[in-house]
């Protein structure tokens, strides 16, 4: 077929994949939150309140879209497009299976990465634009934080990136295939500093409880998306969960084998043409119900606080674990070739 | 609770050429009155000397009818005595501001001038504190509440649009030499830097130092405006920030001024407990009961035994739905969203209890003068019972949540440090005292109802940050459920009410009566003139003074903390605006 | 012509869409709880609590007036008060409502006498559905949104009506 076909197809797939994942946590996230606050989630409005998410996406359609008077217009509207098109361009580089990849880049961590970190400067845009001192103190502080977090979370990454040999997101799935001693799964998760430094990092680079502070309801009345509605605050709504998808994503690619099961060969899996993408994305579904546990339950934490926490912890550890995973990963080498 | 001794005062009044009158009232105390020239002398002379009366318990006026009698509630924690000084003002007079000698003045003074038509000259923010600019002197005599026909045909009260914006100036009289600002310049966009000014205090409240700026950065004057989804009602906090930091800060309040002592003036004696309980709603048990204490002690009924372990209970019951209250959205504030749903389920419990005894789940118009409303049923009874059973576990888990969460010690641990001295010095009473370190409760040290009965402990800390008024609120909901035990146990035989007349006429006097609300010492001033309504009632609310204690805390803080400081003093508007 | 009863204005295509975003205006009504006084306790947190769960019906709490439909006034609303909620109602897009909860809210409730106090807010902003108690119970506001929802879907039939009878 013509390229440019193929292109848009694979394009328009992303698209789908990401407004779909959009409707399905966004009602996720409201039955799990319920559950968890003993109450029961959305239910009137179809079996168990499944369609109440396109009923919210259709009222946002046909709401009127005021733009403030005061406020700077080309920002405006830009912001939830610059907030919006690098999470769906994350969306590439995401290994589903083997053959399952809209993009198969050999540097995909590194255009993951490099592509979120777009992000801020679309929160900054939105904060800035709004005129309000609200939106204003929401922004500041989404920047800082998502600034401060982004060279611990590239370090944490890279004792896997280390192990494996490789950025390519499938070449590092593959790696975890396989078991040691026959009972252990070969999966990343083992190399837990890293798990967890990538963990935080990841927390806050997502705006996730505890460091939602960029849009801390009760402080900052909405943050940076104070003075937007409509379908610009649902592109805004929709991005933020779809960064949480592409966050758990990159935990179980990089931690937890991508689309392999424990003990099952990945040849087999790979036989089956539909089922790794569908289990890379209930594992990612399992990650993301944790992340909303926590969510329900944990208090925020304080600006400062966590900058602390990212400039005096996070920074130098992941410097040092690095260190260690290279010396270790060394010393395997050397003992491997002695042997 | 002792009567100072008239001729101590008169003999200190007369070492400092003061001439006063003192005078022991019937079921009042020992009043002192002075001149408006003498007042000044008279006050520091009562706190500093050896009278050593240095807490302001309240500062409200009375429209005698020819002049304005400006009250000083005194008192002395140290030999437990209360004393009023009483200063004549004329209508339209000068009021000198005392806030240097008792800061807990600050805001009550305020209210004061504006309520009565006074000027206000001396006050570090002398800006109208309740009502705005064209508003009348509401609890002058002379000042009208609205006619019947009015009420009855609302259509007659008609509201241009244009006509809505509303201005809230000074109260400063015209060559007084300070110039306060006629309006807040918000309106003019950006402000210039330090347009707010913190108030220097002579008491030591800890603040925490300001940062470091030579860059000369921009400062914004932000608004938590009335609607914000924290400020626990309509709040107006005026801050001005450099980044983050809180450099000076400004509460407007107000915007829930009902009316209450003024119509309270209107209603017979046995109305007044539904007009108490939209007070602090949320402990309408205790405000009531406040004012049926009061009209008790003039009407100097004596209350059964029975009636008396029912108000203790009841008070209690409602004392732990309020905690409650402000725990879940405390929680909230930090960012933590499970612990609000949790204390709810028991708080709907609790409010099923009440509605089973009362009728109403928050308005209970339970406590009447004379003794309650009605006993309680055998099934309430067994709810109670069953409702203890399940909540000593639920709060100790309830606790682990979020008290436990080092995320949540972090932010609430040496926030808003209340010395012991500034916070006697800002009238705080109730929890927020008890954490700084000063061990007063009404119930215990100048007790009500059934309380000499009842075995409990008063949770006191020396902290005096934000953690620790928690833990104190935590602790107290733990000796309530205790002594709400004791009561279902030992509930006495008898009536539940004294036989009182349909339609109270007390004889003509004043008196004072004060509860332990869950927010402090809620007192109400009740003054008589014979006939069925009251010439004027004075609702002390317990938490306008930990409002501006919090105010002038805010300074050195984040934004962030500001929410959660706010939060941890546990104020109610209802009660704040009346 | 054909196509015009596809896409015309009083065309199948229009009115089902219609309907269809009459449906989730309605399934999907977020709140900006403009809690004022005691009601606020009652019909928004206990309301959105553990027993009365608000969100079972979909309705949630949007903190900013841009992002809600209805706006819930719970409580005594006086004339240093009446800017505020007026300004607020402007910022909200349309189409909006208002639910005007409890007495104070409806007609002054128990402290109209007060000159201080505005008599009801509908001297302010136009109200939709007047909930009526001191305060009222969670389940008489979750009945008034119920009201507010059949309130909707009415107006949408009346508009739907017209729309139709203007093509005969």
């Amino acid at each position: 077929m013509n390229i440019w076909l193929i292109a848009i197809l694979r394009f328009l797939a992303a698209l789908a994949l990401m407004l779909v994942n959009g409707v399905v946590l966004i009602y996720m996230l409201r039955k799990v939150l319920g559950r968890l606050h003993v109450r029961l989630g959305p239910m009137d409005n179809g079996p168990w309140g499944l369609l109440q998410t396109p009923f919210d996406v259709l009222k946002l359609l046909s709401k009127e879209d005021p733009t403030p008077k005061a406020v700077d217009k080309a920002l405006f509207w830009l912001a939830p497009a610059v907030v919006f098109v690098p999470s769906l361009m994350a969306y590439i580089a995401l290994p589903f299976s083997n053959t399952w990849t809209i993009a198969n880049l050999p540097l995909g961590l590194l255009f993951i990465f490099a592509v979120m970190s777009i992000i801020p400067l679309g929160i900054l845009m939105a904060g800035w634009a709004s005129n309000n001192k609200w939106s204003l103190l929401g922004a500041m502080r989404a920047v800082g934080a998502q600034v401060t977090y982004e060279v611990p979370m590239l370090m944490a990454a890279l004792p896997v990136v280390m192990m494996a040999g490789s950025l390519n997101l499938g070449d590092i799935v593959n790696a975890q295939s396989g078991t040691v001693l026959w009972v252990i799964p070969n999966w990343y998760i083992w190399n837990v500093p890293a798990f967890i430094l990538f963990f935080i990092s990841g927390l806050i680079e997502t705006g996730q409880t505890p460091f939602d502070m960029a849009e801390a309801e009760s402080e900052l009345v909405a943050g940076f998306a104070t003075e937007y509605s409509s379908m610009r605050f649902g592109l805004l709504f929709l991005s933020e969960f779809s960064n949480t998808f592409i966050f758990a994503a990159l935990l179980v690619t990089l931690f937890f084998g991508g689309w392999q099961l424990p003990w099952v060969p990945a040849s087999a899996l790979s036989a089956i043409g539909f089922l790794p993408p569908v289990l890379f994305v209930v594992k990612t579904y399992i990650v993301i119900f944790f992340l909303m546990v926590i969510r329900g339950t944990l208090p925020r934490v304080r600006v400062d606080q966590m900058l602390a926490l990212g400039w005096k912890f996070l920074l130098p550890s992941s410097l040092a674990w690095l260190m260690v995973t290279g010396v270790l990963i060394k010393v395997s080498q050397v003992l491997a070739v002695g042997r | 609770m002792h009567t100072p001794d008239p001729t101590a005062i008169s003999g200190a009044l007369d070492a400092i050429g003061v001439s006063a009158g003192v005078e022991e009232v019937a079921k009042l105390g020992v009043v002192c009155r002075v001149a408006p020239a003498d007042s000044r002398s008279t006050l520091r002379a009562f706190k500093e000397g050896d009278l050593a009366f240095g807490f302001l318990v309240d500062l409200f006026g009375v429209d005698t009818g020819e002049a304005v009698d400006v009250v000083y509630h005194l008192r002395s924690f140290s030999r437990d005595e209360d004393v009023y000084v009483k200063v004549e003002h004329e209508y339209g007079a000068n009021l000198e501001s005392m806030w240097d000698i008792y800061p807990a003045g600050l805001m009550p003074e305020r209210e004061l001038a504006e309520m009565f038509g006074l000027t206000l000259s001396g006050h570090p923010n002398p800006r109208r504190l309740l009502t705005t600019d064209g508003c009348p002197p509401f609890l002058l005599k002379g000042s009208e509440i609205r006619a019947e026909d009015e009420v009855r045909h609302r259509e007659r009260q008609v509201v241009a649009p244009e006509n809505l914006e509303r201005t809230v100036s000074s109260l400063e009289p015209e060559q007084s030499p300070h110039a306060a600002p006629a309006k807040m310049p918000l309106q003019e966009g950006i402000a210039a830097p330090s347009a707010v000014q913190p108030v220097d205090l002579p008491a030591g409240l800890h603040r925490a130092p300001t940062g470091v700026d030579e860059l000369q950065t921009e400062r914004l004057i932000l608004s938590m405006g009335p609607q914000h989804p924290s400020t626990h009602g309509v709040l107006r906090i005026n801050l001005e920030i450099d980044g983050e930091e809180v450099i000076g800060s400004e509460c407007h309040i107000g915007y829930l001024h009902r009316g209450i002592e003024k119509l309270a003036e209107t209603r017979r004696f046995t109305a007044l407990g539904p007009l108490m309980d939209r007070g602090d709603y949320l402990a309408s048990m205790h405000a009531e009961l406040a004012t049926s204490l009061a009209t008790e002690q003039l009407l100097e009924v004596e209350v059964p035994r029975r009636a008396n372990w029912l108000r203790v209970l009841m008070g209690e019951l409602n004392r732990i739905s309020s905690h409650i209250v402000w725990y879940g959205p405390n929680g909230l504030d930090a960012g933590s969203m499970g612990p609000f749903l949790y204390v709810f389920r028991d708080r709907e419990y609790m409010l099923d209890i009440l509605e089973d005894i009362t009728g109403g789940r928050m308005m209970f118009n339970y406590m009447r003068p004379g003794g309650v409303l009605r006993d309680i049923t055998p099934e309430a009874d067994g709810k109670i019972r069953k409702f203890l059973k399940f909540f000593n576990q639920h709060i100790d888990e309830n606790d682990e949540i979020l008290m436990g969460n080092e995320i949540f010690q972090a932010r609430m641990k040496d926030l808003g440090v209340f010395s012991k001295e500034g916070a006697l010095a800002f009238g705080l009473t109730g929890g927020n005292l008890r954490a700084s370190g000063f061990d007063f409760d009404v119930r215990r040290d100048q007790p009500y109802a059934a309380y000499p009965e009842m075995d409990f402990e008063v949770p006191v800390s020396t902290d005096g940050d934000a953690y620790a008024r928690c833990r104190v609120r935590l602790d107290e909901m733990r000796q309530s459920a205790r002594m709400i035990q004791q009561c279902i146990d030992g509930l006495p035989e008898g009536d539940f009410t004294a036989k009182v007349a349909k339609v109270l006429r007390p004889p003509a006097g004043e008196t004072y009566a004060a509860v332990e609300s869950p927010r402090g010492e809620l007192g109400v001033h009740l003054v008589a003139d014979g006939s069925d309504s009251p010439y004027r009632m004075r609702y002390r609310p317990p938490t306008l003074f930990a409002l501006q204690a919090g105010e002038q805390a805010l300074p050195g803080t984040l934004i962030a903390d500001s929410v959660v400081l706010m939060g941890s003093l546990d104020f109610v508007l209802g009660e704040i605006d009346r | 012509m054909a196509i015009d009863k596809l896409t015309g204005e009083n065309s199948t295509l229009f009115i089902r869409s219609e309907q269809l975003f009459d449906v989730a205006r309605r399934k999907s009504l977020w709140y900006m709880g403009f809690g004022i006084a005691c009601c606020a306790i009652e019909g928004l947190m206990h309301a959105s609590g553990p027993r009365y769960d608000f969100d079972r019906m979909g309705v949630f709490f949007r903190a900013s007036p841009r992002q809600s439909d209805v706006m819930i006034v719970a409580g005594t609303v006086n004339w240093k008060m009446a800017p505020v909620v007026k300004r607020l109602y402007d910022e909200m897009p349309e189409p909006k409502f208002v639910v005007a909860m409890g007495a104070c809210a409806s007609t002054g409730g128990p402290f109209r006498e007060y000159p201080n106090v505005v008599m009801g807010v509908d001297k302010v902003v136009p109200v939709d559905v007047y909930i009526p108690g001191c305060p009222p119970r969670p389940e008489a506001v979750q009945y008034g949104f119920i009201r507010l929802m059949d309130k909707i879907k009415a107006q949408t039939e009346e508009r739907l009506a017209h729309a139709r009878s203007d093509s005969h």
